[in-house]
């Protein structure tokens, strides 16, 4: 009986299967705009999470910032990168790949240290928008066990503020609706530490708490695996073919080609991207129109690098890599030819946590 | 935590499934809304990311199983289409594709035709069930879980609509033509 009636089911399934009519294959121009569509909305929440990062505590802090991502836009007609950076990143990932990678033997940690310093601003006497600008230094080590479901140790170092235009470094630090990170030290498994405390101005009730932007904000360990947020099973995932990861970079943020910089500055500062990624990168930054090769000796934080620069009317946003190692040094913004932000970033193997190799 | 989650997922998963939902889409609703409709979808995916349980169901499986939610917007096209589906005898067929069947080709025109019709006119949750295991090769435990329903549901969709199209299928099997096959339901 059970074999009738599945005859049955399967000669009807047949002839409704023959029934599906011919219909042209999804049109390249088609699948782009999808594309271009389905990424877009994601993409600013992407932004909105991306900015999290650092002190993201701006909540009462009117960064003179990054700018958005999608400022970044470039649009089309862009020269390709020049044959210059395109040597300086081959050269850099060829060193990359022949390097020894980093060994990760158990009982070994792998050291992070990352230093960022960026202009803030912030309002005072009741103004509608930032009138003192101040610039502050953040130092994050990391000691991420070969295991990363082992403990972690982090220690943050924040700096007073160390420039101040239009004020003084005390007005700066006490901005009634200012909000500064509190140095703090601690271990977690997996690396899930728990939220930053912040020191908030008077106008946020000069209370110390955790930070949250949002009520509605996720905890952060709730946050996916991301470029930014990586873990070793999602870098595994990603494409090593410097022209899919360049779609990726490309699209993790703002869809337009000049923004796979920023995805790229990100991930590689995180300093936890293996080396065949790191030497992917570099090819897939290659990629990017209008890149080119801004300073060959370009010092950040005392180590001497290239600059892989994109060139905007008001902006200026470079990578700097060591072409002779393949090491990743850290990035710059500069903003209406000022200095804007930096990051550095140093990386090594070192036997104990909570020591940094020599 | 959802494996969709991030935006390179979700760009790899448009890159691996857009093309091949869009056929299911333009099959069903046509290709100018199947544009449309692919992007919907991804969208739907990207906001209901967190509901997604990979132990349930596969990506595609509730990819498909959001795009029969996207489709539900377009039944009035669908059904148009498929009354014109019926009036045009079916879907184009290629002589060399019927050489070993049992049917000649005005026969499979026919067929197709009436069988178009028919299922035009299935209840809107027959048809979604039937098309999901014809069109998109799912299998009623993966629809059950996609749209949320039980399994014996899904089943009971897919025997009524079969029951309702087995009359059709078998008649032309046997070569009844048309006027044969309204004198039997006489």
């Amino acid at each position: 009986m059970h074999d009738n009636a599945d005859r049955t089911d399967d000669r009807v399934d047949s002839a409704v299967r023959e029934l599906a009519p011919d219909v042209p294959p999804m049109s390249q121009h088609a699948f782009e705009a999808g594309r271009a569509r389905v990424l877009a909305g994601p993409a600013a929440q992407q932004q909105q999470r991306t900015s999290r990062r650092w002190l993201a505590a701006a909540a009462g802090v009117t960064a003179l910032t990054l700018g958005t991502v999608g400022a970044l836009n470039l649009g089309g007609g862009a020269p390709p990168a020049n044959a210059e950076a395109v040597a300086v990143l081959t050269s850099a990932a060829d060193a990359t790949t022949s390097t020894k990678a980093a060994p990760g033997e158990p009982g070994q940690f792998r050291y992070i240290k990352k230093v960022e310093s960026k202009w803030f601003g912030v309002v005072l006497n009741g103004a509608m928008s930032a009138n003192c600008w101040y610039r502050q230094e953040r130092t994050e080590e990391t000691w991420i066990p070969a295991d990363w479901k082992q403990e972690w140790q982090r220690r943050v170092a924040v700096t007073e503020p160390l420039e101040t235009r239009s004020c003084t470094a005390e007005q700066a630090k006490n901005a009634p609706y200012g909000s500064t990170e509190i140095p703090w030290e601690a271990r977690a498994k997996n690396g899930d530490f728990p939220p930053p405390k912040f020191r908030r101005g008077p106008g946020l009730g000069a209370k110390v708490g955790p930070e949250t932007l949002t009520p509605s904000s996720e905890p952060a360990k709730e946050l996916p695996p991301s470029l930014y947020r990586p873990t070793p099973e999602y870098l595994a995932k990603l494409p090593r073919d410097p022209q899919r990861l360049f779609v990726v970079l490309r699209d993790s943020t703002c869809l337009a080609d000049a923004c796979a910089m920023h995805a790229a500055r990100s991930a590689l500062s995180t300093g936890q991207i293996p080396d065949d990624l790191r030497a992917a990168m570099y090819r897939a930054v290659a990629k990017i129109p209008g890149a080119t090769v801004g300073n060959r000796q370009d010092n950040l934080g005392g180590r001497v690098g290239t600059a892989i620069r994109i060139t905007e009317p008001s902006r200026t946003l470079d990578l700097i890599i060591d072409p002779k190692t393949g090491d990743y040094i850290g990035d710059r913004t500069v903003l209406d030819g000022e200095l804007h932000e930096f990051s550095s970033v140093v990386t090594g193997v070192t036997d104990a946590i909570g020591t940094a190799p020599r | 935590m959802s494996d969709l989650d991030g935006l390179p997922a979700l760009a790899d998963l448009y890159d691996e499934h857009a093309r091949q939902l869009h056929g299911y889409l333009a099959r069903r609703v046509g290709p100018d809304a199947a544009d449309d409709l692919v992007a919907d979808t991804f969208l739907l995916l990207w906001e209901h990311r967190q509901r997604y349980d990979p132990t349930r169901a596969s990506p595609k499986s509730w990819l498909y199983g959001l795009a029969t939610n996207v489709l539900r917007g377009h039944t009035r096209t669908e059904v148009r289409r498929l009354r014109a589906l019926a009036r045009h005898g079916g879907r184009r067929v290629e002589a060399g594709e019927l050489s070993n069947r049992v049917v000649d080709i005005a026969d499979a025109r026919h067929l197709a035709g009436r069988l178009a019709k028919a299922v035009a006119a299935l209840r809107v949750e027959e048809r979604d069930a039937l098309l999901m295991v014809a069109w998109a090769d799912m299998t009623p435990a993966e629809i059950s879980e996609v749209l949320d329903v039980p399994v014996g549901t899904v089943r009971s969709w897919l025997h009524r609509a079969r029951k309702k199209l087995n009359g059709l299928v078998d008649g032309a099997a046997l070569g009844i033509s048309d006027e044969q096959e309204a004198s039997r339901h006489a």
